[in-house]
């Protein structure tokens, strides 16, 4: 007879799970900037409603060390006690409003991911603690926790200027090294810096790479009377409040730009998205055709946003979309309905262009004359209004032919048809079958 | 090719007419989403615009969009369109239907010469991302078997078609012969229109959900086997009005999704006036009573029952 005891079987996590699977799924840069959103959730907190001038995060990524220090106000000693150091986020911790962090996961994954030690210091305008591991050590000690190396609460409050949470990790794994040290890292980790806090960015936040300020692109769309964007606000009701709002229209011709934006509570997931994902090929290319580059122009923005972050559908590195999620798959049939008449609208440009120089273009003079102007600007509109094509040409009249054949024969007939041209020994050889053959 | 139009006189389709017919008694009932005059229909007037003057002049409709994708001959439908309600939209129907609003309750007749192409799920994807509660939509297709080929079996030419993804598992070559192909192409249409609705009913609270009620599988042929699927869009809260409807107590609604439920055939017997006339006294039969008519055999007897409420009668006239 089987005792209760032995049919229990052992599920219990490893810390090697957490500290050398778990970070095979997130690249480096996209580490870094899961890090980055920890400070961007500190500013959220500080400044609810948005407006985050004078806010600064200053990220330092060397051979020898990697650092990212804020002044977005620390975190809470109870919110790293019961939270921020957790493995998955608690179901009953209220989360900040709008967030950009949820799964409990990605600031812990970002320290294995980049080194063997690390340090968190961490100051409110009331409390500070400090947080110092050797992840080995760490490993080797049979318990789920970390320790406050200082850590003091209930002081006297200081001014908010010098509030702010300090990460470093030293010991860097030889791969992130190297990588630190190439320029090609360092530059795609300017470009996806600053792509992914886009929004926040725009509202004040300041970002520095290695002590140079990264600079800041505006979402934009081109506009004008004749040519006007979709724009469209989206409630997604189903359990809990998630609001969309979707742009599509056309911008500068920029094959690596085009596609679809995805943010998720300011948080760019998915950038220039080219795939089925967001709805490209749909249908055998009947709904919407694959990406190809007369659709160069194609923007589309999805703007998800949510006070619940747990409703937001993206995956836990914040790399794309969780395309199984109903509200994403709502989301997506809408951004293929606005998708498609601008799709329409650029192949028609794209015929355009197949016309005689000296023919009118009245769609590119259209589209070169539109304003780039940014989402904020963009009034609602359920479709991409696309100017309206010039009266279609009857159909031609006439079909050429051209074909090649061995250049004796080509001889002999013209030989045969007493005539001086090429052109004129096709001409006549079709009129000589056709009269016999079709005719009469 | 040439197109349809100009190959066959719309009206003369004996089967296509009755059911044209059979779907006005449906669309009738609709009235308990809304009085039946306040719904828009879209569909391809083509040159003859029988469905379009059929439902203007017995439902009342005045909202009439028809697409045509033989823009070049924009003048000679202009000229054909027999009332000054119908607004001609042309281009393709996969470049149309997206920019339509669908705020309106609508009736969608997609209604295909050919077989089914991707570009025909295409459209239904739009439509049903976007249909209003109450909303109808009708798919025609061709269904006539591909040709047999023993170089690439029927399956493999479908699967090419469509997409290995759009058939289901367990179609086998067997099953698209004769009137199989109407039968899968029934299902592969189902299915779309019930992935859409899915996809749609993720950002909605549970009675605002869109459901879809078959009401349509027809199968009849003036030439080319031809199916018919369609029905009605609603919100789960609504079905109680989808009840008052009483769709089902017409003897021509199929109602039931299951992949193997039977359709409702539509077959014109060739009878003459005379037959009609005699059998018509004695219609509707009473219980137990038997239809005759000389020599008339009685499967024939039994096509004629089954439609002779909307039995078209032709007759050389000037109109």
């Amino acid at each position: 007879m089987p005792t209760i005891q032995n049919r229990v079987i052992d599920a219990s996590p490893t810390k090697d799970f957490f500290i050398s699977m778990l970070i095979k799924d997130i690249g480096t840069t996209r580490a870094i900037i899961d890090l980055v959103d920890n400070c961007v959730d500190g500013a959220r907190r500080l400044r609810p409603s948005g407006n985050y001038q004078g806010l600064r995060i200053a990220i330092e990524a060397t051979k020898n060390n990697f650092q990212v220090s804020d002044n977005c106000g620390g975190i809470p000693v109870e919110l790293a006690r019961n939270y921020a150091f957790r493995f998955g986020r608690p179901a009953d911790m209220e989360s900040t409003p709008h967030s950009v962090g949820q799964f409990g996961v990605g600031m812990k994954r970002a320290l294995f991911k980049l080194g063997g030690k690390f340090r968190i210091e961490s100051i409110t305008r009331t409390s500070r603690f400090v947080v110092e591991e050797d992840v080995e050590e760490w490993k080797q000690s049979d318990k789920w926790e970390f320790k406050f190396r200082e850590l003091e609460t209930n002081r006297t409050r200081i001014p908010l200027s010098g509030t702010g949470t300090k990460i470093k990790v030293w010991n860097l794994h030889r791969t992130i090294s190297e990588s630190f040290s190439l320029e090609s890292f360092q530059t795609r980790l300017a470009t996806e810096l600053s792509e992914a806090h886009i929004q926040t960015t725009a509202e004040g936040l300041k970002i520095d790479l290695n002590g140079l300020a990264l600079g800041h692109q505006d979402l934009i769309l081109l506009q004008s009377q004749r040519m006007k964007p979709a724009h469209k606000h989206l409630i997604l009701n189903g359990d809990g409040r998630v609001d969309v709002h979707l742009y599509a229209g056309v911008a500068d011709s920029d094959p690596s730009a085009a596609g679809w934006y995805v943010f998720c509570n300011g948080r760019l997931v998915l950038s220039a998205d080219q795939s089925g994902v967001t709805g490209w090929g749909e249908t055998r290319e009947e709904t919407v055709p694959k990406y190809h580059n007369q659709f160069a122009r194609f923007r589309g923005y999805a703007l998800f946003d949510s006070k619940d972050t747990s409703l937001i559908p993206w995956n836990t590195t914040k790399t794309g979309v969780d395309s199984d999620s109903p509200r994403y798959r709502a989301t997506r049939l809408e951004m293929i309905k606005l998708m498609r008449p601008v799709i329409d609208f650029l192949n028609r440009l794209d015929a355009e262009k197949d016309r005689d120089v000296t023919d009118e273009k009245p769609l590119e003079s259209t589209v070169k004359a539109a304003k780039p102007t940014e989402l904020a600007d963009i009034p609602s509109r359920p479709l991409f209004l696309a100017p309206k094509p010039p009266p279609m040409k009857p159909s031609p009249q006439s079909a050429r032919i051209q074909y090649t054949k061995p250049l004796e024969k080509v001889r002999r007939a013209q030989k045969a048809l007493k005539v001086r041209t090429l052109r004129d020994v096709g001409e006549k050889t079709f009129d000589y079958f056709y009269e016999r053959e079709c005719e009469g | 090719m040439v197109a349809s139009y100009e190959r066959i006189h719309y009206g003369l389709r004996p089967a296509k007419n009755v059911q044209r017919k059979m779907i006005v008694e449906t669309l009738r009932r609709l009235a308990e989403f809304g009085a039946i005059t306040s719904y828009r229909y879209v569909g391809f007037g083509s040159t003859y615009f029988s469905d379009f003057t059929l439902f203007h002049k017995t439902l009342g409709i005045r909202h009439m969009i028809s697409i045509e994708r033989d823009a070049p001959n924009r003048k000679r439908f202009e000229f054909n369109r027999p009332f000054n309600c119908i607004q001609m939209l042309f281009g393709e129907s996969s470049e149309v239907i997206p920019t339509l609003s669908w705020n309106a309750k609508t009736i969608l007749w997609l209604d295909y010469d050919g077989s089914l192409v991707p570009s025909v799920l295409s459209d239904i994807r739009f439509f049903c991302a976007s249909a209003s509660a109450g909303s109808v939509i009708i798919v025609t297709v061709n269904a006539e078997p591909a040709e047999l080929d023993v170089e690439s079996p029927r399956v493999d030419k479908l699967q090419k078609q469509l997409g290995k993804d759009r058939i289901p598992a367990d179609v086998k070559e067997q099953d698209l012969s004769d009137w199989g192909t109407a039968r899968i192409f029934r299902r592969i249409l189902t299915a779309e229109i019930l992935a859409t609705l899915s996809e749609r009913n993720g950002a909605l609270p549970d009675p605002l959900k869109i459901e879809y009620k078959q009401l349509f599988n027809f199968r009849y042929r003036d030439g080319d086997r031809m199916l018919t699927v369609g029905g009605l869009f609603y919100e789960r809260g609504q079905n109680a009005i989808v009840a008052k409807c009483g769709f089902d107590q017409l003897e021509f609604i199929r109602s039931n999704p299951k992949p193997d439920s039977r359709p409702f055939v539509i077959e014109v017997p060739m009878l003459t006036y005379r037959e009609i006339r005699h059998l018509d006294k004695q219609l509707p039969r009473a219980r137990r009573s038997r239809l005759t008519a000389p020599k008339v055999s009685s499967a024939d007897i039994k096509r004629y029952e089954s439609i002779y409420r909307y039995f078209p009668t032709f007759a050389e006239t000037e109109v």
